[in-house]
């Protein structure tokens, strides 16, 4: 018999044993299913050191720790994003390859901090932000790879949003605001912005707005 | 353009707080003291705000001479017995000149900054004077002025008499007084829903005034608006919005209402073009109008497409649309926008479908939210501000029902962004991610952000299901913790603002109080909790559990394990530890604490869109973000927390009660709660598909390939039935059904679920058995915990070995003891 349905047959006969008490109103809610004793089992058979089938206090600390060392190990499994090769072999200290969340985490602070001096370095009149010249070489020189310590692809990001893509004056998309061009901008007789009812009807005659499917 | 609040007479009170002074005529004689108080007001409730926001009092000095005076050694002063109470700083008033000082009792006097003394004006009447550099009385109220009225000003005429103002002048000439206030207009059809055309009367009880209105969601002022003189015919959704003039009066307040034809609302724009009168460019912003008739006229929707629309309470935006959508000024137009500068007024009805009574108040709005600010995005989230400068201070409503608060300060109306419809087009919206964690939080027994469904109408224009939701900052805290806001401590992720395009950085910011006992929790997690006495002192305890006044309570661990569990259950990337920055950083977190209180930090689900996704998603950590302020966040306090026993043993109590036992996190109780959201707003979905369904250019991030049923491609409009009801039933048959399981499993394989189970126990004839697969079963009946710190048996704690009488089993507390180990903690209230 293994450990594992030891303890299962254990859970069996404790319902067992309240039924037995002949006791009328039996208040038990559903417990865990049998998908979690099947994920369970792994662990068990990790940390059972005395095999009897659960996992003890010290076994219990022992896999909490395991899933720490886990972790720090293999923190890219948890990344979205994988750092570029450049950057990867800057801030992989362990020579393994890849970034462990110790190492991603340095390596994206190292990355922010790289990004703030730069948006100083190439502020060349220090006015405190990037002109369209400034940001467009500062742009140039990331994608070309002469900004150590910056990806490469963030020489898109330096570059100037483009229309439509920024609020003016900044803010967490921000950059200049490129206001949008409509086709109904010709049909606007009195410049106003808006569409009175009879220019509206003008539109709506030319064919401007989409075509009702029913 | 409106850019500030319908005071009585708009001015620029920047300009003239920052420059200090500004010109205007004389409004004493020229043969009068040098520099006087022209004007005050006393009880400040709806007028102008310093620059903290705040309405305070005020005072106005004139300089009534021909040349300009330094008011070096000038002083204000409420007391007659001390002339210097407050000194004025070295401000040159040109002739003819005004400055205004706010008698707010913050004493600030830097030249070229807002001035504040530092006393209040009594309402009931004062002694007040202007003290000139020889000690004399330049300008006096004496022995005091008259009783004050609310937002009336006192001050001198043009023939130097002090007068009642009715309407307040600060930093310009004093008005002509006026004879009263016109009375307000009366309608004779209220806001709501309607189905057939009338005509609406408008009346005022004073004779001789001109009423006004208009319905292109401006306020009526004596110059716009067109004059009403005979009953207004509405035959189709109208916003209106009415005040009545008389020359000589203040005018009345002005009055809006909604009036929704829902059948005429089905068929707003249905080629795509603007509403009349509206504008067809939203500045850098994506612009979409338009009920889609593909989806109006869908014979599986076209009997919903107006029950839908009355199947939650609306909500009615009434502005200026230059406020929304001016290029440059306008707040839709440039969504990224944030900040009181970027808060515009408008108006705001609650209206109930069954014609109950919800409400109107005027109120600030700006756009809220951080990624679906995208100008690509066109269905932009707005939050409210109810300040006094607007009319009522607060909203006094029962918005979350009788366990919710009663009044607000603030509001959020979120949308649906990522998953979403509108933005990126993506089949998986379904609406109710974010709102489920927090209703999830809330049931089990923690504060949470409530939140609501609701239609939003912008000048009677459909925008589609929105999602109201409170906001844990001071207010909340003060609405259901106690105290005053200013106590409060609300700790919460920031994107920082983009510096030359960079972009966003996130990092650890207060909206209320301070970051010191944050800083202390995370300074003292930091050296370590394996050792009880630090981790007790986190707690506000002696190292033995016991209470210490002395010691602050720094944090709610009961809170803290919750929150985490809410968050492990939906898979959330997104917060507090956002897998979209490499786990490295947080993002989404709220934390409250009262400085005076003896409640630790307590965390709040926020925006938890990315939740009900990869059943087999794992959270559980541990991640790397938390190890210093800039990224501090509760999961990185719980990881750390992790290290003491104690803590471990509450996290299995927690574990206890919400995975067993019917407990809250197990799959019958998440698919009933579940179901029922879905239940609430499956009619609804057909108003946001018939707005947004068919937003095609959606900004997409991963979205799946729609699928019918039969696994057939689908193309045409996002719908309810095609796409809505595809994922809900994905939620309810293969997340929900696995989700616990797969949870406790992440638990178990950290060591957090110990494998002695709790006690089983059943009822019967006035007695209790309790049993156990494993070791002895100890009880108590004092609400002690059988357990005592360290493991040991609780001093009060009994061996179970038989029935226990029910009469004297509450509150029954059990353990099941197996060895050293010791199962999760069973709570019975038998009563």
């Amino acid at each position: 018999m293994t450990a594992l349905s030891t303890f299962l047959r254990q859970w069996l006969a404790l319902g067992i044993g309240v039924a037995a008490l002949g006791l009328g109103s039996f208040i038990a809610g559903a417990d865990p299913g049998e998908l979690f004793f099947q994920r369970r089992a792994a662990t068990v058979a990790k940390y059972d050191q005395n095999g009897d089938g659960r996992l003890n206090a010290g076994e219990r600390e022992a896999a909490r720790l395991g899933r720490q060392e886990d972790a720090r190990r293999g923190g890219g499994r948890n990344q979205m994003f994988q750092m570029p090769p450049e950057i990867v072999a800057l801030y992989d200290q362990d020579k393994d390859g890849q970034l462990n969340d110790e190492e991603g985490a340095a390596a994206r602070d190292g990355i922010r901090q790289r990004w703030e001096q730069a948006n100083k370095d190439y502020d060349k009149d220090g006015d405190g932000s990037l002109s369209e010249s400034e940001r467009n070489q500062m742009a140039d020189d990331i994608s070309a790879g002469k900004v150590e310590g910056l990806p490469r692809m963030f020489g898109m990001m330096a570059r100037r949003p483009p229309p439509g893509a920024g609020g003016r004056g900044g803010g967490r998309f921000g950059g200049a605001a490129m206001p949008r061009e409509s086709p109904l901008q010709k049909f606007d007789v009195d410049g106003d912005g808006r569409l009175g009812a009879d220019e509206l009807e003008s539109a709506r005659q030319a064919g401007a707005g989409k075509q009702p499917s029913q | 353009m409106t850019k500030f609040p319908s005071t009585p007479v708009p001015f620029a009170f920047a300009a003239i707080l920052l420059a200090g002074v500004s010109l205007g005529a004389k409004s004493v004689p020229a043969a009068g003291p040098t520099v006087v108080i022209s004007e005050f007001l006393a009880i400040n409730e709806s007028g102008a705000t310093d620059e903290d926001g705040d309405r305070s009092d005020w005072i106005e000095l004139h300089n009534a001479s021909t040349k300009s005076v330094n008011l070096a050694g000038w002083h204000l002063t409420d007391d007659s017995r001390d002339r210097r109470r407050w000194r004025l700083p070295a401000v040159d008033l040109p002739a003819g000149g005004y400055v205004v000082i706010f008698a707010s009792d913050k004493d600030r006097s830097e030249v070229g900054k807002p001035l504040h003394t530092n006393f209040k004006l009594q309402g009931k009447g004062d002694y007040l004077a202007l003290v000139g550099p020889d000690g004399t009385a330049a300008s006096e109220f004496a022995p005091t002025y008259p009783d004050q009225k609310r937002d009336v000003s006192y001050g001198l005429t043009a023939d130097g008499k002090p007068e009642y103002l009715l309407v307040p002048t600060p930093g310009s000439a004093n008005a002509t007084p006026r004879e009263g206030k016109v009375a307000k207009v009366r309608l004779s059809h209220q806001r709501g829903l309607h189905a057939q055309p009338f005509k609406l009367e408008l009346a005022t009880a004073t004779a001789g005034a001109t009423i006004r209105f208009t319905t292109d969601g401006t306020a009526p002022t004596e110059g716009t608006g067109l004059p009403y003189s005979r009953p207004i015919e509405i035959t189709g959704t109208t916003v209106i919005r009415v005040a009545a003039f008389k020359e000589g009066f203040a005018p009345s307040a002005a009055e809006t209402h909604t009036f929704l034809f829902l059948d005429d609302v089905i068929h707003q724009s249905p080629d795509g073009l603007p509403p009349a009168g509206w504008p067809y460019l939203w500045g850098v912003n994506d612009v979409d109008y338009g009920m889609d008739p593909k989806v109006v006229n869908d014979p599986r929707f076209k009997r919903d497409a107006v029950p839908a629309l009355k199947s939650l309470p609306s909500v009615s935006i009434v502005m200026n649309l230059d406020d929304l959508f001016e290029q440059k000024e306008g707040i839709y137009a440039n969504s990224a926008r944030d900040g009181r500068e970027n808060e515009r007024p408008c108006s705001v009805e609650y209206l109930l479908p069954d014609g109950g009574e919800g409400f109107q108040i005027d109120c600030g709005i700006r756009i809220r939210g951080g990624f679906s600010r995208m100008p690509m995005n066109p269905k932009h989230a707005f939050r409210l501000f109810f300040r006094k400068e607007y009319g009522a201070g607060k909203l006094k409503y029962p918005l979350f029902g009788d366990h919710g608060a009663r009044e607000f300060d603030n509001l959020d109306l979120r949308t649906f962004q990522n998953y979403s419809w509108s933005f990126q087009a993506d089949p998986r919206g379904i609406f109710l991610r974010d709102q489920f964690s927090r209703d999830l939080q809330l049931a089990m027994g923690q504060p949470a952000a409530r939140g609501d469904y609701i239609h939003l109408y912008i000048n009677g224009v459909y925008w589609g299901l929105y999602n109201t939701c409170e906001r844990p900052e001071a207010s909340y805290g003060a609405s259901y913790f106690g105290g005053d806001p200013d106590d409060y401590d609300v700790i919460k992720v920031n994107s920082g603002v983009a510096r030359g395009g960079s972009p966003g950085t996130f990092g650890t910011v207060t909206t209320d109080g301070d970051l010191k006992a944050w800083q202390e929790l995370n300074d003292l997690a930091r050296l370590g909790l394996a050792d009880n006495a630090r981790y007790q002192r986190l707690l506000g305890r002696n190292p033995d559990g016991s209470r210490n006044p002395e010691l602050a309570v720094l944090l709610d661990p009961e809170n803290l394990i919750d929150y985490m569990l809410v968050i492990f259950y939906g898979g959330n990337l997104d917060a507090p530890v956002t897998r979209f920055g490499g786990n490295a950083r947080p993002n989404n977190w709220y934390g409250i604490r009262n400085r005076k209180g003896n409640d630790g930090f307590r965390f709040f689900v926020w925006d938890a869109e990315h939740t009900l996704l990869d059943v087999e998603e794992d959270r559980t950590g541990p991640f790397p973000a938390g190890n210093n302020l800039e990224t501090s966040n509760p999961q990185w306090i719980w990881q750390q927390c992790l290290d003491n026993a104690e803590f471990r043993m509450l996290v299995a109590d927690r574990i206890q009660r919400h995975f067993y036992n019917d407990g809250l996190l197990t799959a019958a109780k998440i698919a009933d709660r579940f179901q029922a959201r879905a239940d609430q707003i499956e009619l609804a979905v057909v108003g946001e598909s018939m707005r947004w369904g068919d937003r095609q250019s959606g900004f997409s991030m991963g979205a799946p390939a729609r699928l019918g049923k039969s696994g057939e491609s689908i193309s045409g409009p996002l719908n309810r039935d095609d796409d809505w009801k595809i994922e809900i039933g994905r939620v309810l048959t293969e997340y929900i059904p696995k989700r616990s399981d797969i949870v406790l499993a992440q638990l178990y394989s950290h060591g957090l679920v110990p494998d002695v189970p709790a006690p089983k126990h059943a009822v019967d004839s006035g007695r209790v058995m309790l049993t156990a697969a494993l070791g002895h079963v100890y009880y108590t009946t004092d609400g002690t915990d059988p357990r005592q710190l360290g493991g040991d048996v609780g001093k009060s704690a009994s061996r179970a070995n038989g029935p226990i009488a029910l009469a004297t089993a509450h509150p029954l507390k059990a353990r099941t003891r197996a060895g050293e180990d010791w199962s999760g903690l069973l709570e019975l209230d038998l009563r």
